[in-house]
């Protein structure tokens, strides 16, 4: 075993068990910081695959930005800790049955599937990223900008408390 | 390539049923709200592992990658709107016991 | 040509951007608010100029140039591509003209006829998704933008007819002009895709080039598209049977009625059938369907257009005859007129037809906002209660009575005369059927637009609590200039129209005497219709009260024997019991299925609830059942089905969202598993 592959089943570990945590903790607070964590996982795989810009960009927008949102959120919006009620709805048996299912096809298509792997080098993906950013994709990249100005607007208008 | 690439494939498929289950079984908004991001994760690993392995010269998948970022923290920014209005509306985001949907 | 191509995207684009700005209007100020007509009229008068530039430049093409068309790649379709572009030539240019100028008169009559209306901006932006519709119909260059534009005029039709949506009659009209309607695009949309079929592309051009060697491979299939093409105009243009809607869709604001339902939008069957006329004219062989081993009838798709032609033209003449509201009667003469348009194509060829199009198109505009003039100023449809209005609204009695003239054909003055004698000739050299059927609705066209005015404007006052008055310039306005334009100098524009809309179209063999009993029978309608109602000639108190008295009193001394014919008085006045018929027989057959489907629903709900196994069962016996249900009731078989497949899934509506994320994922999992279980 390299040590590639092993940081690859380190970080897989890492990030499926604070996913799992993410989904069955009772404290929010506490899952959100799983959820850090399982990000932080997401970044090195990131690294693991040579997609350092995203690496930077999953540790600045995941991390940084969304988890931050959401422990705002969090505390916006309830008492921090779980109190006495359970945090999984009465359905969460069907749902398992459903994720679970949803699991196999996923698996079957992963395994089963034949992938043309290319045995070609990288590209140094930093630099040609930000090329194409600006050149090839600029029309979707003004697009994304438009579609997070839309956002910020939208959550500002419902965020906004209108009784006040 | 040490890492074969069905590795990362069955990696993202476990971590999008757990997203999955999660949007599916929690109780509290913005604990679904994290199950979608994971979710999202999960689709990144595998655009940016498809991207690395099947086609190493081109960029397609690193961009895709990149505006479903740009997609999350949108997502994420109104989903939670969305909460906070509920929660003043009805002082509570327990969504199984929301079904104003049902008129 | 190339400068006209450049303009005419404009031309559909100028009211869509129009209606876009005026749904915004509920936010403008209050001030702006009730000038948001301004945005509606600008953009259709530029559309007119626009028509204008394009007419100028066909008619100043040279010969054989006179065609131009422009396409874009739009979607990929099993490796052809399909396109979407704008076709000008005469045809084009000449709806094109009248359709801006008569939307354009509609909407500066609008202005005074919805003044203090409470969704007055919301009036204009309908009524601009409507012109801009109807433009782009007209502009297409290919049968599937026509048949999207058809649609989207269809819808704002219904939007217009329902616009009064508090009033339930508005309601339930503007449902039924959307789902009758909606049979007959049926028809169409098959006939487009069996077209498809047949010649591998959708562009007029290239259709028509093929239409030899389709004719030659497959007539029958030919003649199948033709038939099934006409069922859409059958539901456009209210033709026999599915004319049932038409006087329904009068519950809308009488400019409407002038605008759609009159000129434009029910005149789109019939340039729908005069566009793919060459398709209509190539397919040679004749249609014979069979009863029990018994021919019912041959007819070749261009015989077909005419008989329902004369079929529609006799009976909503009839019908037209009996009705007391003023809108109805105008709108059973446009049923009529349409089928005498669809006579015209049937018997004489595109010019034939569109040409009666265009006179009716703007004498039949007048009228109807010349009724609207009426209703404004005495706020009743009912012509019991008219009686006398010549006084009191002299600018509308004229400009109506012009149109009454040219409507009922009076000779040279008027434009109806000259579209109307063409058809009566058309139709004398190719059937003596439709011929009398034509000369008897002539006559009857006469008979009831006399009683129209004599009931109106003639003798006295009926109803004292009406105190009539005339309406403001921008309402007679409009009718002013439509009233010019019924006027009888088409008689010079004939020739050059002619070249226009048909270059390869030959001149009707004139016939003296077919001529003479077209004169002959409006006359007479005319001078009997003002014996009855304008000039009795016996007991004035019986005849002023004369419409439930007509089959009684129509002859003096016969003591009312005519009327007691049985039944037939009642059959006309019932409007010959189509819709008890309609009623009886489908749509109360689908509320029984409907009926049944919902015990049957009940039984999926309770599967889903209960146990993914169990379900997987039940859905097996639920597909099963639906099998059936669909095979037994073949005809009702999509109703009964989007009824049942409704009715099961409300009941899986628990409100709960994550509910819905489950049934997604469940059911994109099995989709999916499917999908590799088949091996795609």
């Amino acid at each position: 075993m390299s040590a590639h592959q092993l940081a690859f089943l380190v970080l897989g570990v890492l990030i499926l068990v604070s996913a799992l945590m993410v989904v069955t903790v009772r404290n929010l607070v506490h899952a959100a910081l799983f959820l850090i964590l399982c990000f932080a996982g997401v970044a090195g795989l990131y690294v693991l695959l040579q997609a350092e810009f995203l690496a930077v960009a999953q540790v600045l927008i995941y991390i940084g930005a969304i988890t931050v949102l959401i422990l705002f959120g969090i505390m916006l919006t309830r008492k921090i800790t779980g109190g006495a009620q359970p945090p999984l709805a009465s359905h969460w048996k069907a749902a398992g049955a459903g994720a679970g299912a949803f699991l196999l096809l996923l698996l079957y298509v992963a395994m089963t599937g034949q992938w043309q792997v290319s045995d070609q080098p990288p590209m140094d993906s930093t630099t040609t990223l930000g090329l194409a950013l600006v050149t090839r994709y600029v029309l979707p990249f003004e697009l994304a900008s438009v579609v997070l100005l839309a956002a910020l607007v939208g959550a500002v208008l419902l965020a906004r408390d209108e009784t006040r | 390539m040490e890492i074969p690439l069905s590795w990362y494939l069955i990696l993202a498929a476990i971590l999008f049923a757990v997203g999955v289950y999660g949007a599916l079984a929690r109780r509290n908004a913005i604990a679904i709200l994290m199950s979608i991001e994971l979710m999202l994760n999960a689709v990144n690993i595998n655009l940016v592992a498809f991207a690395r392995y099947v086609t190493p010269r081109e960029l397609t998948g690193q961009i895709f990658a990149i505006f479903i970022m740009m997609l999350a923290a949108a997502e994420a920014a109104v989903g939670l709107g969305l909460v906070l209005t509920v929660y003043r509306n009805l002082r509570h985001i327990q969504v199984d016991e929301i079904n104003l949907l049902r008129s | 040509m190339q400068s006209a191509l450049d303009i005419a995207p404009l031309i559909i684009l100028l009211p869509f951007l129009a209606f876009v700005a005026l749904l915004t209007a509920g936010r403008w100020p209050k001030p702006w608010w009730h000038r948001s007509h301004w945005v509606a009229i600008t953009a259709i008068v530029l559309a007119l100029a626009g028509a204008v530039y394009v007419a100028v430049a066909v008619a100043g093409a040279a010969p054989g140039a006179a065609v131009a068309e422009r396409s874009y790649p739009w979607a990929p379709l099993g490796g052809r591509m399909l396109t979407m572009g704008l076709r000008l030539d005469g045809l084009a240019a000449v709806m094109l003209l009248v359709v801006t100028i008569v939307a354009t008169g509609v909407q500066i009559y609008s202005v005074g006829y919805m003044h203090g209306d409470p969704r007055y901006s919301r009036f204009f932006a309908y009524l601009s998704l409507f012109s801009s519709a109807m433009l782009g119909l007209v502009l297409a260059n290919n049968l599937l933008q026509l048949y999207i534009f058809w649609e989207l005029v269809g819808l704002s039709s219904y939007l217009l007819i329902g616009f009064w949506f508090e009033k339930p009659e508005a309601m339930r009209a503007a449902k039924k002009a959307f789902v009758v309607t909606r049979l007959g695009d049926l028809g169409f949309f098959l006939g487009l895709l069996l077209l498809y079929r047949l010649a591998h592309s959708l562009e007029f051009e290239a259709i028509f080039i093929h239409l030899r060697a389709i004719e030659h491979a497959a007539p029958a299939a030919l003649t199948a598209v033709a038939l099934l093409l006409f069922c859409g105009a059958i539901g456009k243009s209210a033709q026999f049977p599915l004319h049932v809607w038409l006087p329904d869709a009068m519950e809308g604001p009488t400019p409407v009625s002038a605008l759609i339902h009159a000129a434009t939008m029910v005149a789109a069957g019939v340039y729908l059938v005069g566009r793919m006329y060459p398709l209509f004219a190539a397919a040679t062989e004749p249609w014979a369907p069979a009863l029990f081993g018994v021919t019912l009838f041959r007819a070749t798709p261009l015989q077909f257009v005419a008989a329902i032609g004369a079929i529609t033209a006799l009976l909503g003449a009839t019908i037209g005859v009996l009705q007391n509201d003023i809108k109805r009667v105008l709108a059973y003469s446009t049923i009529s007129q349409l089928g005498y348009m669809m006579i015209g194509l049937g018997v004489g060829g595109v010019f034939v037809g569109l040409f009666h199009l265009v006179t009716h198109a703007f004498f039949k505009a007048l009228l109807f906002l010349g009724s609207g003039s009426v209703i404004h100023g005495t706020g009743t449809q009912d012509m019991m209660q008219m009686g006398g209005l010549r006084k009191k609204m002299p600018l509308t009695f004229w400009t109506f009575l012009i149109g009454t003239a040219a409507l009922a054909g009076v000779p040279w003055l008027f434009s109806g005369f000259w579209s109307k004698e063409e058809i009566l000739l058309g139709a004398y050299h190719a059937s003596s059927w439709v011929f009398a059927a034509g000369v008897a609705g002539a006559f009857l066209t006469a008979f009831y637009m006399t009683r129209l005015v004599g009931l109106t404007f003639y003798g006295e006052p009926r109803d004292p609590h009406i105190h009539a008055h005339e309406s403001p310039l921008n309402m007679t306005a409009p009718l002013m200039v439509l009233a010019l334009l019924s006027l009888g100098w088409w008689k010079w524009a004939m020739p050059w129209l002619h070249h226009f809309i048909d270059p390869a179209g030959h001149e009707l063999h004139p016939v003296p005497w077919v001529g003479f009993l077209g004169i002959g029978v409006a006359l007479a309608g005319i001078v009997v219709g003002a014996l009855v109602y304008i000039r009795p000639v016996w007991d004035p108190r019986r005849a002023l009260i004369a419409a439930p008295v007509l089959g009684e009193r129509l002859v003096p001394g016969t003591g009312g024997r005519l009327g007691q014919v049985p039944g037939l008085y009642t059959l006309v006045k019932n409007k010959y019991y189509f819709d008890e018929l309609y009623w009886a027989t489908i749509v109360k057959a689908l509320f029984a299925l409907s009926r049944r489907a919902f015990v049957f629903d009940q039984k999926v709900v309770d599967a889903v609830v209960n146990g993914a196994a169990w379900a997987t069962v039940r859905l097996a016996e639920v597909q099963k059942l639906v099998d059936i249900h669909v095979v037994d009731g073949a005809v009702n078989g999509v109703g009964e089905l989007t009824r049942q497949v409704g009715g099961g899934f409300r009941r899986l509506q628990t409100g709960l969202v994550q509910n819905y994320a489950l049934f997604a994922f469940v059911g994109l999992a099995v989709v999916a598993g499917l999908y590799l279980y088949l091996g795609f």
